[in-house]
């Protein structure tokens, strides 16, 4: 059994926790995001053959006044960015968490989910163009709604097999510590 | 060399030559008697001479002579006082260099030292005195003399009770669990996410409290619970210890975590996320759960004792609530006893026709002597008469004629037959009449009642006479 662990990122409310909450197995409570600003959840999958348990470390959500906790990110060997469909702003913030945290993590795979899918017809905000922009700089997007659980697993998915494909690519700068 | 001298010679014997020349020669002369040891001999007295050379030239010999002292201590015996010399020079001069080379090692010495003092002691006081005044303690001052040993030992020894439940070893990294081992009786959530919090936990205080690199949470408690952490550098172990935690436990976990270090040390650099390849580590993660004899018998003790405890305190309370209710109980009675007497001493003293002469209570008996006009109510009557059911009077009156006016207007009724008409009453010896009645009657009355004792004088202004039919 291969664990890994990854960590969840994104501003308040974009529903980083809604994601996971369907998704995984958890003893523990709401109340450690305000108090020491991270829950831990396990998520067991199988990925091309192979079984592998997540330990999902989801960070209280951020903004601008408060900073990042990086030394959750100690070790990680993926994460999720999660943004809100809805709240344009929300993306902005995910893509400064992203290059706050690519500083402390180096190059591991990452996965951004945009939210709230299932107001796709209604509220979305997000421009295609942003959507693009970021694709071009090499990120994979997902677009994910917690209601509906739509692109969840997926999600994960994807963040498990990049995760084994750079395991596989010994060069790859995060072998490199 | 026959030629030198010759030379040498004469120059000696020739004065006209300068002294430079003459010095050139001795020169010569010198070199050609001692050859390339006079070229030597200057060498080194030039070196004497100069402090640097001589410097470069001692230098590999104390060297030497250092890698010397390895095997032989006369060296270090020799400088021992110039060093000790030198450092009390240099502190009486001025500390702050001394002390500020030796801040960083004695602070955290200092610290570590006191700290562990006074972890000892407390836990040490803590148990003695909760042990101090109780049964255990007694059995175990028993021990302590039968066994010659301190009372202090024998309560540390008994007072060993505890368990380690489960151990984590946690890749410091990644926070995820390596491996994990549990005691047969222990029960454990979900391991994998213990792991991850007790890491999370770990960088929260390290991250909101400033602390020295590397020193991150040693133990958590909660009530009985001490979580124990030893962090290694690429590893943590955390273990789980239900009740008083030993001093050496803090050692077994340091050794274990020193220990997977030098085994797995690359493995642990390099860890990619499966833990498989520590399950050989099991059997010394095993170590960690003690369970030692002793500990054993008093696990299962302590699981006795509380109810003998408990046993114990109820008598205790239960022998103390019936003392205090006999006591209540009797001073209650004796209450009511004393209440009774003082009654029955009461109704006796009041009665017309009963003198009491004395009253006292002896060996539980209560006894009330004195006189008792044959007119007055019977005594025993009056006792038997009242509400007293707790005390038994013994009674003894003689009789006697009484001058209360109640006798003696009751011995007037007696004496005399008196018509329903008239109506008596006394006061102060003199007796007064009213009412109807005949003169005859009050004629013979008049002359008969004054030779009753108690009566001196007559009142019949108030009767009305009638004829006499």
């Amino acid at each position: 059994m291969v664990q890994k662990k990854i960590c969840l990122l994104g501003a308040f409310a974009v529903g980083k926790t809604s994601l996971v909450m369907r998704y995984v197995n958890s003893i523990f409570g709401e109340k450690y995001h305000t108090t020491v600003g991270v829950k831990i959840d396990k998520k067991q999958l199988v990925s091309n053959g192979q079984d592998i348990t997540l330990m999902i470390w989801d960070l209280a959500g951020q903004d601008d006044l408060t900073r990042l906790r990086t030394s959750y990110l100690r070790g990680v060997a993926g994460y999720v960015i999660v943004a809100d469909g809805t709240r344009p702003f929300s993306l902005n913030t995910a893509i400064n968490m992203h290059k706050e945290a690519r500083e402390y993590t180096g190059d591991v795979p990452f996965i951004v989910a945009i939210n709230k899918a299932d107001l796709r017809e209604e509220q979305w905000q997000v421009e295609a163009e942003q959507i693009k922009a970021l694709e071009d700089d090499g990120a994979i997007i997902v677009l994910t709604s917690a209601k509906t659980g739509e692109g969840v697993e997926e999600t994960f998915q994807l963040l498990t097999q990049q995760m084994l494909k750079s395991e596989l690519a010994p060069l790859d700068n995060t072998e490199i510590k | 060399m026959a030629d030198g001298i010759t030379d040498l010679h004469k120059g000696m014997v020739t004065p006209n030559n300068d002294m430079s020349i003459r010095e050139t020669d001795l020169e010569t002369l010198r070199r050609l008697l001692l050859g390339p040891e006079y070229q030597s001999i200057l060498n080194k007295t030039e070196i004497l001479d100069n402090p640097v050379l001589l410097g470069q030239l001692i230098t590999p010999a104390i060297h030497e002579a250092l890698k010397l002292n390895t095997t032989n201590n006369n060296l270090q015996k020799t400088l021992t006082p110039t060093v000790v010399g030198a450092l009390m020079d240099s502190v009486s001069n001025d500390p702050k260099p001394i002390a500020d080379a030796l801040y960083p090692v004695m602070g955290p010495a200092i610290r570590k030292s006191i700290s562990s003092t006074m972890d000892q002691m407390t836990q040490n006081f803590n148990q003695l005195l909760e042990q101090s005044v109780s049964p255990k303690a007694l059995q175990w001052r028993f021990d302590a003399w039968r066994t010659g040993r301190s009372y202090a030992e024998v309560a540390m020894i008994k007072n060993l009770v505890f368990q380690v439940e489960q151990v984590f070893l946690i890749h410091r990294e990644t926070g995820l669990l390596l491996q994990h081992v549990l005691a047969d009786a222990a029960i454990s959530k979900d391991p994998d996410m213990v792991s991850g919090m007790l890491t999370a936990i770990q960088d929260f205080t390290s991250d909101s409290f400033s602390v020295e690199q590397n020193s991150g949470l040693n133990s958590l408690k909660l009530g009985d619970l001490t979580v124990l952490i030893e962090n290694g550098p690429h590893a943590v172990l955390a273990a789980v210890v239900r009740g008083s935690v030993p001093n050496d436990m803090r050692e077994v976990l340091s050794e274990t975590v020193e220990k997977v270090h030098s085994r797995e040390h690359k493995k642990l650099i390099h860890y990619k996320g499966d833990s498989s390849s520590f399950d050989h580590l099991r059997p010394l993660l095993s170590g960690c759960l003690k369970t030692q004899l002793v500990s054993n018998k008093n696990e299962t003790a302590k699981k006795d004792k509380p109810k003998k405890n408990k046993l114990f305190k109820y008598g205790i309370y239960l022998g103390l609530l019936m003392l205090v209710s006999a006591f209540m109980y009797s001073h209650y009675h004796s209450g009511l006893e004393q209440e009774e007497w003082s009654n029955i001493q009461k109704l006796f003293r009041s009665e017309p026709g009963l003198v009491v002469t004395s009253s006292r209570h002896e060996n539980g008996k209560y006894y009330i002597d004195g006189l008792a006009d044959p007119l007055a109510k019977k005594p025993s009557l009056l006792i038997n008469h009242g509400t007293q059911k707790n005390i038994e009077v013994e009674l003894a009156f003689r009789p006697y004629l009484s001058l209360d006016s109640d006798i003696i207007l009751r011995r007037i009724q007696e004496s005399f037959n008196i018509p329903d008409s008239v109506k008596l009453s006394l006061n102060d010896q003199k007796l007064y009449l009213v009412g109807k009645s005949t003169r005859s009657w009050l004629k013979e009355f008049e002359s008969e009642v004054i030779k009753i004792s108690g009566v001196k004088s007559l009142d019949t202004s108030k009767v009305n006479i009638v004829s006499s039919n």
